[in-house]
């Protein structure tokens, strides 16, 4: 389904204990200039009288006049490029220096994070987030007229851009569109790339099942335990997209061997002990065994 | 699309009993309510809504927020998902540099990882992610990086997570960027010998 880009999509925020429109402004000067003049004021309004934006103004105004020093350490050699030295903290903390109070942080910041990540503006790290990008410009510094971006991310879109005569056209098509999304939510397209995958005989997919432990086998191969095969599954290639507790994680210490998964040995209590009901309407019993590891979880 | 729905406490004082039934296309209007997050991080097991009062602090909390008494609401139902958003705390990429030697030292490079624990949070990072680690499996080269003339092997190595060792940054120019939003396909246009910026381990 494909949503017109004039078609905005209404975002609130719940504070301190109302709904507060944050959608943004219907811009159309020259084909609707009523419309896009009420606008404005109504989101001018909000902004002067929601409790909200409480030190919003100030928070700008600190922003702009005391920019921090990019914290790049550049190698001696001529020619070797800079390496970024930039510590990482909280965004809570990436923000509070920028905006030198805690308003914005607390009352806007922190619920668009919570919406998005669940988790605490002030313990989540700003270069594992959505701001990563911003931490990174700190650091290294803006040029103007260019964009930051990961080597890494350019070269994905180049490949796939170049392979995919498909997705050039979809690009094309695309540039009215304002949000593409899946008449059956997303994971229409996890279940197709399900579905493929599991036609390779190579491939086997487990979900909802707790690893008891993963080592690596004499024999070449990878050895996975879960408890529900009552044997072992070896490949010579596994992969494994188990979700790391990171709530027990004590800096410097090791993802793996921590083996936090208990969280996926769900508790007796909780209702989803058996996989939740599915609407049978155009799925096979194939696809009935097959749930989601931890479903409809993201925002 | 309301941001922090769950920033007051829900109250779970309704009776649920006549908004538990199950149907699953019911005619009306789907809410989806998201109660928890980092709020209820330490909570003991007891304290934890089951089924009947998580659906009614969801309903709670659509009648204070919109209006909508629970009387109108026709079938809901609810799931505790523990530990299903994980958390990339302050330092989260010095654990991942960690796990990636994990992964070398102990598998030498024969498991690898992908998924919200390793990559930004939502759908796509994973996509991503998957899609780098099957590249990486296929043999599959990369376009040559800035200041290089020969194809490369994905970053994310063996283990899926060798992209955090060394990050590359490039600048730049924005219509040289393969799609920009609301321009489409702009052509190809990655070139070697680029302006970038490495960020070391």
């Amino acid at each position: 389904m494909v949503t017109p880009k004039e078609l905005r999509i209404p975002r609130y925020i719940y504070y301190p204990d109302h709904l507060v429109d944050v959608t943004g402004p219907y811009i159309e000067p020259i084909r609707d200039p009523l419309g896009t003049l009420g606008s404005l004021l109504y989101y001018l309004k909000n902004f002067l009288t929601e409790p909200m934006y409480k030190g919003f103004l100030p928070s700008i105004f600190h922003a702009s006049f005391n920019k921090t020093n990019p914290q790049v350490s550049y190698q001696e050699k001529p020619g070797d490029v800079p390496i970024v030295g930039r510590s990482d903290v909280s965004i809570g903390d990436f923000f509070l220096e920028k905006f030198g109070r805690r308003e914005v942080i607390d009352n806007i910041l922190s619920a668009v994070v919570h919406g998005t990540q669940g988790g605490d503006v002030w313990k989540l790290s700003i270069m594992s987030s959505m701001f990563q990008r911003l931490g990174e410009q700190d650091a290294i510094g803006r040029t103007p007229g260019k964009v930051l971006a990961l080597l890494d991310d350019v070269q994905l879109l180049d490949d796939i851009a170049k392979n995919n005569e498909a997705v050039r056209e979809l690009a094309a098509e695309s540039a009215n569109w304002g949000y593409i999304s899946f008449e059956g939510g997303f994971s229409t397209l996890l279940d197709a790339m399900a579905a493929d995958l599991e036609k390779n005989p190579n491939v086997t997919i487990l979900l909802n099942e707790p690893v008891e432990h993963v080592r690596d086998h004499q024999s070449q191969k990878i050895e996975v335990c879960v408890p529900s095969l009552r044997s072992t599954l070896q490949k010579k290639k596994a992969s494994n997209t188990h979700n790391i507790d990171h709530h027990k994680q004590e800096p410097g210490t090791s993802l793996l061997r921590q083996s936090s998964l208990n969280h996926l040995q769900q508790n007796p209590r909780l209702p989803n002990r058996q996989p939740p009901p599915q609407p049978i309407r155009n799925r096979s019993r194939h696809h009935l065994r097959r749930q989601p590891l931890v479903p409809n979880t993201q925002p | 699309m309301i941001f922090d729905s769950d920033r007051e406490a829900a109250q779970m004082s309704l009776d649920p009993d006549s908004n538990s039934k199950h149907h699953p296309h019911p005619p009306g209007t789907k809410f989806t309510v998201m109660l928890g997050g980092h709020h209820w991080n330490g909570l003991p097991d007891e304290f934890l809504p089951d089924t009947a009062s998580a659906i009614a602090a969801a309903q709670s909390v659509v009648s204070r927020h919109l209006g909508i008494p629970p009387s109108l609401v026709g079938a809901s139902s609810a799931k505790l998902c523990r530990a299903c958003i994980p958390q990339h705390v302050v330092g989260h990429l010095d654990r991942l540099v960690t796990a990636h030697k994990d992964l070398q030292s102990s598998f030498g490079g024969r498991l690898a990882v992908a998924g919200a624990s390793y990559s930004p949070p939502g759908v796509l990072p994973g996509l991503r992610a998957g899609r780098d680690v099957a590249s990486q499996i296929a043999g599959r080269r990369r376009p040559p990086p800035g200041g290089s003339s020969e194809e490369q092997p994905w970053s994310v190595g063996d283990t899926g997570l060798g992209g955090v060792m060394e990050r590359l940054w490039g600048r730049f120019p924005k219509g040289q960027l393969p799609f920009v939003r609301g321009t489409g396909w702009t052509g190809p246009t990655l070139k070697p010998g680029g302006e970038g910026v490495k960020e070391g381990e």
